[in-house]
């Protein structure tokens, strides 16, 4: 039964097609973050959470 | 709206957050929360000293296990979810949230809802579906509010100040998306009577829909959003940003990605085919990786800030939340392995492993973010430090209780399940044998509960003390930011942000889609490939209303319906289960757990009237037994009328009843009770008052299990 519904999931070609594809995907996702020129950007990025801090807690006058 | 007044004619913009709604969702935390763990405790001494339900069918276990779940995730889980990301995403992108109206439905829909299943649980109205209980008039509430929040959000998003959207909004996106698709796709359900329907699915493809879902109830309800959470407030309470900002990414894309194949581990060694037991072990055991990402990534964030771990209750609460997140998502893969799932499945190691995330990484990131959040928004400070670091340490040590005899507990038993002799048989062939070993770690592990409930009890008096003595008139946070020039152009930049978080979220959406899609449209046409030898006979009226009685008590709670293709299982219960076998199944009832023994061919074991004694009183028959006793059941009457409603639904799932069967499923259904009363009666005079009871049903219903399925020979 279960061979002749998912027979195609035994198809060694699309499992490695797979492979690859999801292997490649991952690598380009690590390489454009590790790559130098978004330094500056994450820099910026990483002290967002941060950086409100400096206009906080200022009293309401009105 | 954003509330923005302009005093000095544009070069600043003041922007009011909205802080109301982040205290209302920090009061509701606390409020569910409570009743959390209280309904926790309640449904863990029951497991020590049975009589804790006093008798009362509303309280019994496997109605308030669904109960405490579905209020530790949804009700304490979800409302600081959104208390956390109402106020860190007005911060992140300097606007007030888009709709105050929208906040406020989100906020009280929520609460209605909770209110809506703290009724309908214990009174029984449940699908049968863990952690998708509730019934479907609360399941389009959920979703008409998720969308009410969705849009709020992605509201805040349009209208944000802030050209990049910092990685902790990822992860709320990641949840809001992917939460709306699984609890739709999960819940799609035929009513028959305002609180009962019926799942579309059956047997193994509602089994891998549920996990699908159930799983990732676990990663985007109590994974991502915490991990949002995680990426704003550790650093906010360390004062120094996230150790790596690429590394944040790179675990944001592995995890949405991964995590949704995950959910066939909870279903190993059963009748899912192998092929998808396969993808969910290996891409639970690739878990591992994205996972310690994101634990170092946070741990480390500490760096050069260690001695504050010593000084500062927040950042112990918060370390030790991530440390936990760490210990669970170990224990997670290693669990998902088919061979360490073949001992650890259906005992307490699984208890003891939820309950590590969800006290350990869940709760205590809650305690910290809360005693983070409490101080500033009341613009004072937390009344006791000491009281703090009391919670703290009463509230790990319940933990470690909690979590220590979990695994003890679950390996004893699983050891025991497994035990085979010299001579080839059972070690502990009696079920309560192996039951007994472990009541004594049940009341540690509630010795451990009540240590978590009790430093939360400090929490609730500090966080008390601490608002009632805040300055009487608290004033809105304020913040006075400039405009950056990108943004001020509406029309041309702003469009162009949009489009990118647009983007974003679509990319998202098929990151998640690929693996859902793989796993479950094969399993939908599942059924047509079964050999026509394999023929399975529908439930009888009679037997479809015991079952329902089944789902309603919640038997599926400590009882599976599922034999494992393992050697001890079959020796233990008989053959292993088969796809057929459940395939009119709406829904599937496999269990989780087995904290009784399996029933998937407990038909025919036992006389009627063994189960009868054995529902009335269970240690009747069984010395030793937690099970509850039922006696209400020898005293409620069956609905026979809805059965025509139910059978013609069923028909319409494609039941193979025919038009008599539906016509007439309440006639067949008495008929069929009467013989079943009539011999009860004969064998005992004082069963005169069962006649028409809910017992009979279930009886009825028990007797066919392992009985329907026409090709085994040795079943007829």
């Amino acid at each position: 039964m279960k061979q002749v519904a998912l027979s195609y999931f035994e198809n060694i070609e699309l499992t490695n097609l797979a492979l690859i594809l999801f292997l490649v995907a991952f690598l380009i996702v690590v390489v454009s973050v590790m790559s130098k020129k978004n330094k500056k950007l994450y820099e910026e990025m990483e002290r967002l959470p941060l950086e409100d801090e400096q206009y906080e807690l200022k009293e309401d006058n009105k | 709206m954003s509330s923005t007044i302009k005093p000095n004619a544009g070069i600043m913009d003041r922007i009011i957050y909205d802080d109301d709604i982040v205290k209302m969702f920090i009061y509701a935390t606390i409020f569910w929360g409570a009743a959390a763990f209280v309904v926790g405790l309640l449904a863990a001494l029951q497991l020590a000293f049975w009589p804790a339900n006093l008798e009362l069918e509303w309280l019994t276990f496997g109605r308030i296990r669904p109960l405490h779940t579905n209020a530790a995730i949804f009700a304490f889980g979800g409302n600081i979810i959104f208390a956390g990301i109402y106020h860190s995403t007005q911060r992140l992108l300097k606007t007030r949230n888009f709709s105050d109206m929208l906040s406020k439905i989100h906020f009280w829909g929520w609460q209605l809802i909770i209110v809506g299943a703290l009724i309908t649980l214990p009174l029984g109205y449940t699908m049968g579906k863990e952690y998708a209980e509730l019934e479907w008039p609360l399941d389009i509430a959920i979703a008409v509010i998720w969308v009410v929040f969705a849009i709020n959000f992605f509201g805040t998003i349009a209208i944000r100040r802030v050209k990049h959207l910092y990685v902790a909004l990822w992860f709320y996106i990641a949840t809001i998306v992917t939460v709306a698709l699984l609890h739709i796709v999960n819940s799609i359900e035929i009513p028959v009577a305002l609180f009962k329907s019926y799942p579309v699915y059956a047997g193994v493809q509602d089994a891998l829909v549920q996990w699908w879902y159930g799983h990732n109830a676990v990663a985007f309800f109590l994974t991502t959003p915490f991990l949002g959470l995680m990426y704003y407030y550790v650093p906010k309470a360390a004062n120094r940003p996230i150790y790596s900002y690429k590394l944040s990414i790179i675990h944001f894309w592995s995890l949405v990605f991964i995590y949704i194949w995950a959910g066939p581990h909870h279903l190993l060694n059963t009748a899912l085919p192998d092929w998808a037991q396969t993808i969910g072990m290996v891409f639970s055991v690739m878990l591992w990786a994205p996972s310690w990402g994101g634990m170092i990534n946070g741990l480390l964030t500490l760096r050069g800030a260690w001695h504050r771990l010593r000084t500062d209750p927040i950042i112990k609460f918060l370390a030790v939340a991530v440390t936990f997140y760490g210990m669970s998502t170990f224990e997670g893969p290693l669990l998902s392995i088919k061979s360490v799932s073949s001992l650890a499945h259906y005992t307490d190691w699984i208890i003891g492993h939820v309950h590590g995330g969800t006290l350990g990484w869940n709760g205590f990131l809650t305690f910290g973010v809360i005693y983070y959040l409490v101080p500033k928004l009341w613009n004072t400070k937390m009344h006791s430090e000491r009281l703090m670091n009391w919670h703290f340490w009463i509230g790990f040590l319940g933990i470690l209780l909690y979590y220590i005899s979990m695994w003890a507990s679950g390996i004893t038993q699983g050891l025991m399940w497994q035990a085979i002799g010299e001579n080839g048989q059972l070690v502990y062939p009696d079920f309560v044998e192996t039951v007994m070993r472990i009541v004594p770690l049940y009341w540690v592990r509630f010795i451990g509960g009540s240590l978590f409930l009790i430093g939360f009890l400090f929490l609730i008096y500090n966080v008390w003390v601490t608002i009632k003595h805040a300055p009487k008139k608290v004033k809105s946070y304020v913040e006075v930011s400039p405009l950056k020039a990108d943004v001020t152009a509406i029309g041309t930049g702003h469009r162009k942000l949009e489009a990118l978080s647009l983007v974003f979220t679509v990319i998202l959406f098929i990151s998640v889609l690929v693996g859902s899609v793989i796993e479950i449209l094969p399993t939908l046409s599942i059924y047509k490939y079964l050999p026509s030898s394999e023929k399975t006979e529908p439930y009888t009226p009679l037997e479809l209303a015991g079952r329902d009685i089944y789902i309603k008590e919640g038997c599926y709670v400590c009882h599976s319906q599922m034999i494992r293709k393992l050697p001890f299982d079959v020796l233990r219960y008989g053959p292993s289960s088969t796809i057929a076998e459940s395939m009119y199944d709406h829904p599937f009832q496999w269990g989780s757990k087995r904290t009784g023994p399996d029933l998937a061919r407990v038909g025919g074991k036992y006389p009627d009237m063994w189960h009868v004694r054995h529902m009335i009183n269970p240690r009747e028959i069984t010395p030793n037994s937690i099970m509850p006793s039922y006696p209400w059941l020898a005293a409620k009457k069956i609905d026979y009328h809805i059965l025509r409603k139910k059978f013609s639904v069923m028909k319409m799932l494609g039941v193979p009843y025919n038009e008599e069967e539906v016509a007439d499923a309440d006639i067949i259904a008495e008929k069929e009770a009467a013989r079943i009363y009539e011999e009860l009666l004969s064998q005992d005079k004082s069963l005169e008052s069962a006649k028409d009871t809910e017992i009979i049903a279930l009886i009825s219903y028990l007797q066919c299990l392992g009985k329907k399925n026409l090709s085994e020979g040795e079943t007829q």
